[in-house]
Formats: structure tokens, sequence, C-alpha cells
């Protein structure tokens, strides 16, 4: 049941990571179209989208258990990704904004701009999460191996040659 | 020993981050929800406000009718009878801008801030279309040394004050209106430029309204009362 949900939550995360990335750019294209900026001034934004959204892809084609499975992770980065996505949507369809008209793209952009800060935190605390995480794992999943490996060899040993061997090894301890 | 000590605490630090993204993101969450709803705040109009509202309709529709007949054939072809012409044609104007506008259309029940915002926009349009620009041209003509109608001038200097007082209002309106879309979090101060003033907004702009319309009102009364006075000695003039 707790990998199904995991499951679940890996996937939506996955799709909202998507959607939020498409809502911000969307309204980061709209407000520097309006102000004859560049669209390559909005890369520093758009950066720790473009990172998470690779972690995320290495953790699907890795099978990185220590992630996938985390559901503490996976809920966090539901709720912040939904937050994100909630954000986008009222910039665009939320008509009581009045800047929403006053600059004639029918969007919010003070509004956007107003949250982008905590947006951009949000994104690169979980991405750094992440990527802490796998490290971490990495580094110490080579221990576990090994002791995974000899409680294999055990296991495969027949129960009384294992017996003879503890006790010839006590006796020559003692 | 030691490495697996590090290693649970970098797994300590990691759990620390995702706690604070996650009570950040809540609280983005709920901010927003709140904020959502305080812009959708609707404003019950009352009885007064209707009348109100009757009544500069009225007074528009009255003054419109008297503009459209009213002539100033009587002076002949001169430059009285284009000045007086001028200033009729410059107030159906302002009549016309008026008819366009939301309000004159159309009644409410209720007011939110998307129907304050239709309003201060028509408002606005009219303003400069009307109060500024025609005013400004029927004062000019009428203190230029050509028609010197010295009571004209007095009429729309008495009218001045109240032309910049709503000039002044119509900012602070749409300073107020434009505060909901800048938004942190709640406080006492934002609640205050929300939803609490979507009364007040609603009853500010129709004060508006309302003196634009009287001072229209009264211009036309003063041409009236030039007709009705015209003698036969001003229509050889």
């Amino acid at each position: 049941m707790k990998q199904l949900i995991n499951g679940l939550f890996v996937v939506l995360r996955i799709l909202l990571l998507l959607v939020a990335m498409g809502l911000i750019f969307y309204g980061l294209l709209l407000t520097y179209t309006r102000l004859d900026k560049s669209v390559t001034d909005s890369i520093p934004i758009m950066l720790p989208f473009v990172l998470l959204l690779i972690m995320y892809i290495i953790n699907l084609m890795g099978r990185q258990k220590i992630i996938n499975r985390n559901f503490f992770y996976n809920i966090t980065a539901v709720i912040v990704l939904g937050a994100i996505v909630y954000i986008g949507y009222r910039a665009k369809f939320d008509t009581n904004m009045m800047l929403y008209y006053k600059y004639g793209i029918n969007y919010s952009p003070s509004y956007l701009s107003d949250n982008l800060g905590t947006i951009k935190l949000l994104i690169y605390l979980l991405f750094i999460s992440d990527l802490v995480l796998v490290i971490n794992y990495r580094i110490f999943r080579e221990k576990k191996v090994v002791k995974e490996k000899v409680i294999e060899v055990v296991e495969e040993l027949p129960k009384e040659e294992v017996v003879e061997k503890i006790e010839t090894e006590e006796t020559v301890n003692a | 020993m030691l490495k697996k000590t590090f290693g649970e605490l970098i797994n300590l630090l990691v759990g620390a981050i995702l706690i604070i993204s996650l009570l950040m993101a809540g609280y983005l969450i709920f901010a927003n929800v709140y904020h959502a709803q305080e812009l959708q705040y609707d404003y019950y109009i009352n009885d007064e406000g209707k009348t109100k509202r009757e009544n500069i309709v009225k007074k528009i529709d009255d003054a419109d009718n008297r503009l459209s007949t009213i002539s100033f054939t009587v002076f002949g072809v001169n430059n009285k009878a284009i000045y007086y012409e001028k200033i009729r044609l410059g107030l159906k104007i302002c009549t016309d801008e008026f008819k366009k506008m939301e309000l004159y259309k159309t009644p409410i029940e209720t007011a939110d801030a998307f129907t304050n915002y239709t309003y201060y926009k028509d408002f606005n349009s009219f303003r400069g279309e009307c109060l500024a620009y025609q005013m400004g041209v029927i004062r000019t003509t009428a203190s230029s040394d050509l028609y010197e109608d010295e009571k004209m001038v007095s009429t729309l200097a008495m009218h001045q004050p109240v032309i910049y007082q709503i000039t002044a209002s119509n900012t602070v309106l749409e300073n107020w209106l434009m505060g909901n879309s800048s938004y942190s979090y709640t406080t006492v101060d934002t609640r205050n430029t929300i939803y609490n003033p979507t009364k007040v907004i609603y009853e500010r702009l129709l004060d508006n309204y309302e003196q634009s319309a009287n001072i229209l009102d009264e211009i036309v009364d003063y041409l009236e009362e030039v007709r009705a006075t015209a003698t036969t000695g001003e229509v050889t003039q």
C-alpha cells in the first residue's frame, strides 16, 4: 500500500513539476514580452526547475529507492509543487486582481514577481535535498551491500555447518 | 562508525530542509487561498446606492435631451451663435461619453473588485475626455478675446475645485484598486486595502459620477438661460 502511494506521488510530482515549469515560463514570457526584455533573462529563474527535472529523471532512470520510496520527500515535493501551480494558476485566472487588466496582457505580473523569490528558493531546496540524499546513499550503500552479501552466504550454508564453525571458533578463542 | 554518524547527520539535515520547505509551501497555499477569498468579497448595493444611480441616469438623460433640442439660431449666424454651438457640442460629447459607461447602461445588485474596476476605468476615460479636455476647451474659448463670456468663465471656475477633487480622488481609487494585486501576506493593513473598501470604493465612484453629472447639468442650465434671455438686440450684434 505504502509502495503504491509512493508510486503515485512519484508520478504526481513529475507531472506537477512540468505543469509548474510551464505556468511560470508562460508568465515570464508574457511579462518579458511586455517589457521588451530578452527571454534569456528568465534563465536564472528557470534554472532550478531544469535542475530538479534532471534530478527526477536520474531518480527514475537509476531506480533510486532512497528518493522514490521516501514518503516524506515525495509528499513535500507534491505540496511544494502544488503551491507553485496554484500561484501560476492565480496569476493567469484570478481576474479579481486589478493589475490583471492594467497592462493589457490579461495576466498579473506583479503577483507572480511577488512570489518568484519563494518559488525559486523552494525548488532549490527540493533539488538540494534530492541531491544530498542520493550522494549520502551512494557513500553508505557499499557497506550495506557487503553486509547483505555476508548474510546471504551464511544463510546459504547448512545450519549444522554454521553451528560447527561457531563452536570451533569459540573453542579456539577460549 | 564516524562515517555512519556523519551520514545520519546529513539525513537529519535533509529532513530539516524538507520540513522548512513543507512549512513554507503550506504557508504559501493557505495565504493564497485566503487572499483569493478576500478578493471575492461582494458588497450588496443598498437602496440608497440604487436611488443615487437612478438620479444620475435621469440627470444625464435630461441634460442630453435638452442639449439635443436647444438651438441658438435666434442669434443668427455670428460669433456668438458659433460660440454657444461649440459649447453645446462639447457638452453633447460629454453626455454621449457618459452614456457609454457601464453604470449608465446596467443597474447592479452587487459590487465586487471587478465591478469597481470597470466603473473606475469607465470613469477615468470619461474624466479625460470630458472633465479635462472638453471643459478645458470650453474654458479657453469662453475666456478668449473673441467671446469674453465672463459668466461662463466664472461658472467653470466655480466647478474647477470639484473637478480637481474628482481627479485627486480618482488617483487615490486607482492606487487602492491596484493594491490588491501586490500581495505578500494578510495583515490588518492588507485586509483594509482589499475587501473592506469594496463598499467605500463603490460609493466614492458613485459620488464622482454624481458630481460630474451635476456639473454637466448646471452648464446646460446656463446654456438654456442664455437661450431664454436672448433678445432681438443680441441677434443684430
